[in-house]
């Protein structure tokens, strides 16, 4: 009788502990990254491209997105990024831009068919970068070839963090992180 | 009670918790359904790196050139910008009826500009004005007449009635906003008295 009592109350108290680490599971979220709703049917590979001759005069910002490409490529992931000469077109353009209008210090435009990306342009706004240094630029394009993959703008020490003075400034961030990561893997 | 514990019944119950541990972290890890999109024709969709970030209402304060209460009134002009190497840009200025200033220099009316233009080219989480919508905005003069919101959606504040919301209630799926620029609903006046006793701090 004891001994059934005891095998009932140890029953319980598994049955209990697990419900409540179902229901803690059920409303905290597991991964900070968040998916912009848009994919690539492929990304290996993902050919980019930049102009030379625009970048003549600030080779260090076209090396920023050289690095930075490579940066995802080793986050052996399936995310394969290919510098291309213009022809064929490229998945994936990066320019620059010169812009004192806007708070914005880089920008991903994706061209999309209902959830599939097209083609991406990322621009960095050298109005802003042109005073940053060679990392903080990196966080820079290392954030928006993020976007051309799909991940949309997150929070805390990972390279979607949208705002580059929390990314790169509190958190020195400038290359993918393990949520950035698991949100690449999450989609292809 | 010690029927439902027998052995049989419990073994069942166990395997549909474990079931359902199992169900829940596959889907909250690995599973991010897509948002319901109808095929549409190409259209572009902007992300964002915003330079700064304000930690709280006291920073936007401190670094707006001019704090407005007012309206949208109307789009002015639409203009687009060839990006060395990447294609296009393209910006949408709107004309501001302003209410009432909390800070910088007295204005009727001035003009905002902002990345994107209908359906063109949208930032996702900075979705462009619509004419009629009441905000309290920070902002910056980058030319004469001419501003911009302080980061992006952070110096945005819409009014809807006489309650005050940051942008990240408005999109919550869209916009990620610090903790100390969380506003849900508080009243227009109360925010707008905290912000005028900031200013002259």
């Amino acid at each position: 009788m004891k001994s059934q009592t005891k095998t009932v109350t140890v029953r319980v108290i598994i049955l209990v502990a697990m419900v409540t680490v179902l229901s803690i599971m059920a409303v905290s979220p597991v991964f900070a990254y968040n998916l912009w709703g848009y994919e690539w049917e492929d990304v290996d590979p993902l050919n980019y491209w930049y102009n030379y001759y625009d970048f003549e005069d600030d080779p260090d910002t076209m090396g920023c997105w050289y690095y930075s490409a490579g940066d995802w490529n080793d986050t052996g992931t399936e995310v394969n990024y290919v510098l291309i000469s213009y022809y064929p077109s490229p998945d994936v353009r990066c320019g620059k831009a010169y812009q004192s209008g806007v708070p914005w210090d880089g920008l991903c435009s994706i061209t999309v068919q209902g959830t599939t990306i097209i083609y991406a342009d990322v621009t960095i706004n050298k109005y802003y970068t042109d005073s940053y240094s060679t990392n903080k630029k990196r966080s820079v394009t290392c954030h928006e070839l993020g976007h051309a993959v799909g991940l949309g703008d997150s929070s805390g020490a990972v390279v979607m963090n949208g705002w580059t003075s929390y990314r790169y400034d509190t958190y020195g961030i400038y290359t993918p992180q393990q949520d950035d990561i698991d949100g690449v893997n999450a989609m292809y | 009670m010690t029927k439902i514990l027998n052995n049989r019944f419990f073994t069942l119950i166990l395997l549909t918790v474990i079931v359902l541990t199992i169900a829940i972290v596959w889907t909250t890890t690995y599973y991010q359904p897509k948002q319901d999109r109808t095929a549409q024709d190409q259209t572009a969709e902007l992300g964002i790196s915003w330079a700064y970030a304000y930690d709280n209402v006291e920073q936007l304060s401190i670094k707006a050139d001019l704090i407005v209460v007012g309206r949208i009134a109307k789009v002015i002009a639409e203009t687009s910008e060839g990006i060395w190497g990447a294609g296009h840009l393209y910006f949408t200025d709107f004309s501001f009826d302003v209410d009432k200033v909390l800070k910088g220099k007295e204005v009727k009316q001035i003009t905002i500009h902002q990345t994107g233009a209908v359906g063109k080219q949208e930032v996702s989480d900075d979705p462009l004005f619509v004419p009629g919508e009441q905000y309290i905005l920070f902002l910056h003069e980058y030319e004469d007449g001419k501003y911009f919101v302080l980061g992006g959606p952070q110096g945005r504040f819409k009014i809807v009635g006489d309650e005050v919301f940051t942008m990240n209630r408005v999109l919550p799926d869209k916009v990620v906003l610090p903790q100390g620029l969380d506003i849900n609903g508080m009243q227009k006046t109360d925010f707008i008295d905290s912000i005028s006793r900031q200013v002259s701090n």
